[in-house]
């Protein structure tokens, strides 16, 4: 039952490095996406469906989270279904997070290429990237907690500041007529928010770390929450300023920021808001990067997650380069297999875990604190 | 000890890399364009491009101490142009002849030939948009001369042709309402939305008599039409007024001069002055036919008053309200009829009646360019005159 | 020319965490450090000399796809 690391952190805390785990590329990615596959009602799809489904993720999660207070996933899930099976879990858990981080990078890099720097290798983004987040990773869970609460918080008012400088473009006709071709659409729109949602199913991981591990349900659902309310106001804000030309757009949030004109001279703010986002996904890369570790090393029985930190990083950094050829076959990917691919450590795993350990009897709420 | 050493060491190396960027680029080495204007030429058979780029003046070798008076008869911008088979390759054609990057980061509006517009837009705008310099926020603009002409004509009290452009989409809608400069990212919203067309604005270039004492005559630009496209593809021009009832229809009018006639004269013999507006559009379907409504609300201060009778009454201002309103109504009745002549979808019927019974639309889309002629649109005006300026009754020579 | 980059690099981790982890006599970590980095070597070096190793993402397209057109199917 022993952590790797001794760190602890407050459940608001725990709620910011949730919507941190989400929000930092859902705000690039998930309009556009969205918008394609459901036009008009996309805000449906990313702010109500993938909220609820974000809600379901986190309550299963949690419920599972509690009935094992202080363990860590790879312990409890050793002794629900034997330590081999465990140690399984536990490995794809840490491939897909490595891949995932990967992801991540390469969303970054294609981001920081398309948009600002198109002469810059890519590679050269991926390395400070991943290098920033080994060194937060090495400092351990406190230091990411704390830093990330300080530069999601910078996210939230550059997101916010983004929304109200277009007001005076905001144009709510261009989101008539709702539910045009039924729900059908939507639901299909929805598939890709909810994979980003539900990776606040990371919540596993963190639990151990909470000072009182009963703090972790409501911080989560509040994250989602929030998360539901970004997301949605972002895709109508977007489709208000835009309409159905955001879907054409690869980043349209970074549209919208380059859209600001304000009385002739706020305008050109995207390099600013550029830096939030840059400072935003190093943190998410950290989280995830930092889960990654830590559950290598508990899968491993080891004392230190430390020396992992490097070689994980080499590895990330090489998918990240060659996974995808192209921006469009990663969003491709996202599309195809995507959905499925999410659900299967996002909901099915957790969900497997939860109702082998009740059918087992193992776990289960003992006193308190 | 040792990874304090090393951490020293990288971060030392890093030292090197981090002042400054990969991929920067010093103001030195940029040509800045502020405007670009678009034409098509035929050479041995095939169509080509012709982008011509404004650029301003970089400070010339050693002016600094001169400066101010002495560079005054020198336009701030320079005029280049350059032929390719894309935009994309006229644009680094440029380079063949000029030292500096082409850099579109200051890029203010663009100048699009109608020929080439009649051809359809989709190719220009697909060439902005995948720009990452150039913002959605860039001004398009139609002229019938060629748009390398309209880039050398003479900008009229602004130093250059890309300010005075701006500062004439900022007052535009304030002043007169009878012109208006869309920018590209709803001129694309409009051509990739089914049941609706995009109005770009339109340039008249005309000859102006000397501006200043013993001058020549200058050629200038005049900004009073609109251009209206069917799809992608410009089919004609709607004058000063019609674009004002087109303004006034989709609510975006504020402000602007209306002169009517009160009594039967020779001439229109009061003029109100129109003070903010909204304008609303409803479209249903009765079987075959599809109606629209346009509901404006409008109100005004009388600002010329060229008879002698009492005015200044509750009754003098129904009145004029009423003339109002009426001028409103032919105003946006005059554009209605030229976008079904020109069988062009600017006002959005098509857009209105998706939003409202998105049913009847999916009936309608396919011949929806067929529909638009016999729409019956009618036009409900309420419109207030509330004030009447510093005097109250007219002067009375006697 | 990416490969020595690429020796140089591994050599500073190597230096920078092996001599620590063989002080303490931490062999689970050690262990654990060289299989991972012997593995990132492996892709890596390929992905420079340009060799095509099996990419994780066509393997997660290859099993996940599927599903994920069924799951979409019932939302046409």
């Amino acid at each position: 039952m022993k952590l790797i690391e001794e760190g602890k952190i407050s459940g608001s805390q725990f709620m910011w490095l949730l919507v941190t785990v989400v929000l930092p590329t859902a705000v690039l990615f998930i309009p556009a996406l969205t918008i394609k596959e459901a036009g008009a009602s996309a805000w449906i799809s990313g702010g109500v469906v993938a909220t609820f489904w974000g809600i379901l993720v986190v309550w299963i999660a949690s419920t599972l989270g509690e009935r094992f207070p202080g363990m860590t996933l790879v312990d409890y899930s050793g002794q629900i279904i034997g330590k081999f099976g465990g140690k399984m879990i536990g490995a794809y858990y840490i491939f897909v997070l490595v891949h995932g981080i990967a992801v991540i990078t390469r969303q970054f890099g294609e981001f920081l290429v398309t948009a600002f720097m198109p002469e810059t290798p890519i590679i050269v983004f991926h390395i400070f990237l991943i290098a920033l987040a080994a060194s937060a990773v090495r400092n351990g869970v406190e230091v990411i907690a704390r830093m990330n609460h300080f530069v999601v918080s910078l996210m939230f008012f550059s997101v916010l500041f983004i929304f109200s400088l277009v007001f005076g473009e905001w144009n709510f006709n261009n989101l008539l007529p709702i539910l045009e071709e039924g729900i059908g659409p939507v639901i299909k729109g929805a598939f890709i928010p909810m994979s980003w949602r539900g990776q606040t199913v990371l919540l596993l991981i963190f639990m151990p770390y909470l000072n009182n591990y009963r703090e972790a349900r409501p911080a989560a659902y509040k994250a989602v929450v929030m998360l539901g309310i970004i997301l949605a106001a972002e895709i109508i804000i977007c489709l208000a300023v835009f309409g159905q030309l955001a879907a054409n757009y690869v980043f349209p949030a970074h549209a919208l920021a380059s859209y600001i004109s304000v009385g002739g001279f706020i305008e050109r703010v995207e390099a600013f808001i550029l830096a939030l986002w840059v400072a935003g996904i190093t943190m998410k890369v950290s989280i995830w990067y930092y889960s990654a570790t830590v559950l290598m090393a508990r899968t491993l029985n080891l004392q230190d997650y430390k020396p992992l930190v490097l070689p994980l990083g080499v590895i990330m950094l090489t998918w990240s380069m060659t996974l995808f050829d192209n921006i469009r076959q990663l969003v491709e990917w996202f599309n195809e297999s995507g959905p499925a691919f999410f659900m299967s450590w996002e909901v099915v795993l957790p969900v497997l875990l939860l109702i082998m350990a009740v059918l087992r009897k193992k776990g289960g709420v003992k006193s308190g604190k | 000890m040792v990874s304090k050493r090393v951490v020293i060491i990288i971060a030392l190396i890093l030292v090197f890399f981090l002042p400054g960027c990969w991929s920067r680029t010093e103001v030195e080495t940029l040509a800045i364009v502020t405007n670009i204007g678009i034409d098509t030429v035929e050479q041995d058979g095939h169509v080509k491009f012709l982008l011509t780029a404004n650029i301003i003046r970089p400070p010339l070798a050693g002016g600094g101490t001169q400066g101010g008076g002495s560079g005054a008869g020198k336009p701030v911008y320079w005029r280049v142009a350059s032929l390719g088979d894309t935009l994309s390759d006229a644009e680094r054609n440029l380079n063949l002849r000029i030292p500096r990057r082409i850099f579109y980061g200051h890029l203010r509006f663009v100048v699009i030939n109608e020929k080439v517009a009649r051809k359809g837009l989709a190719d220009i705008i697909d060439y902005l948009h995948r720009n990452m310099r150039i913002r959605p926020r860039v001004l398009l603009l139609l002229t019938p001369e060629k748009a390398f002409d309209t880039l050398i004509r003479q900008a009229e009290l602004e130093p250059d042709l890309a300010r005075m452009i701006d500062e004439m989409d900022r007052m535009a809608l304030s002043r007169s309402s009878k012109a208006f400069i869309d920018d590209l990212a709803h001129t694309t919203g409009q051509l990739t939305a089914s049941g609706i067309d995009p109005l770009v604005a339109g340039i008249t270039p005309i000859e102006s008599p000397p501006t200043e004492p013993e001058g020549k005559p200058v050629k200038v630009i005049r900004i009073n039409r609109g251009g209206a496209f069917r799809v992608d593809k410009f089919v004609g021009w709607l004058d000063s007024d019609e674009v004002r009832g087109y303004l006034l229809g989709i609510g975006k009018a504020q402000s602007g001069p209306f002169s009517i006639t009160l009594k039967p004269h020779s001439h229109k013999d009061v003029n109100i002055m129109m003070t903010r507006a909204t304008g609303k559009i409803k479209v249903d379907t009765d079987g075959d036919e599809v109606t629209a409504v346009i509901e404006i609300s409008a109100e005004g201060d009388l600002s010329e008053f060229h008879t002698t009778e009492e005015i200044a009454t509750d009754e003098g201002m129904k009145i004029l309200g009423q003339k109002f309103s009426d001028a409103i109504k032919t105003e946006v009745m005059k554009a209605v009829k030229k976008s079904k002549e020109l069988k062009s979808d600017i006002f959005g019927f098509g857009a209105a009646l998706h939003r409202d019974n998105p049913a009847e639309w999916k009936r309608f889309e396919k011949h929806w360019y067929e529909v638009l002629p016999r729409i019956k649109v009618t036009v409900k005006v309420t419109a207030y005159v509330r004030r009447t300026g510093m005097t109250a009754e007219p002067f009375k020579p006697e | 020319m990416y490969i020595i980059g690429l020796v140089i690099a591994f050599c500073g981790i190597i230096l920078f965490e092996a001599p620590k982890l063989i002080k303490e006599k931490m062999w689970g970590e050690l262990m654990a450090f060289s299989g991972l980095l012997l593995f990132g070597m492996v892709i890596s070096s390929a992905a420079v000399l340009n060799i095509d190793v099996p990419n994780p993402t066509a393997l997660i397209e290859m099993i996940f796809a599927p599903p994920t057109k069924l799951l979409t199917s019932f939302f046409e």
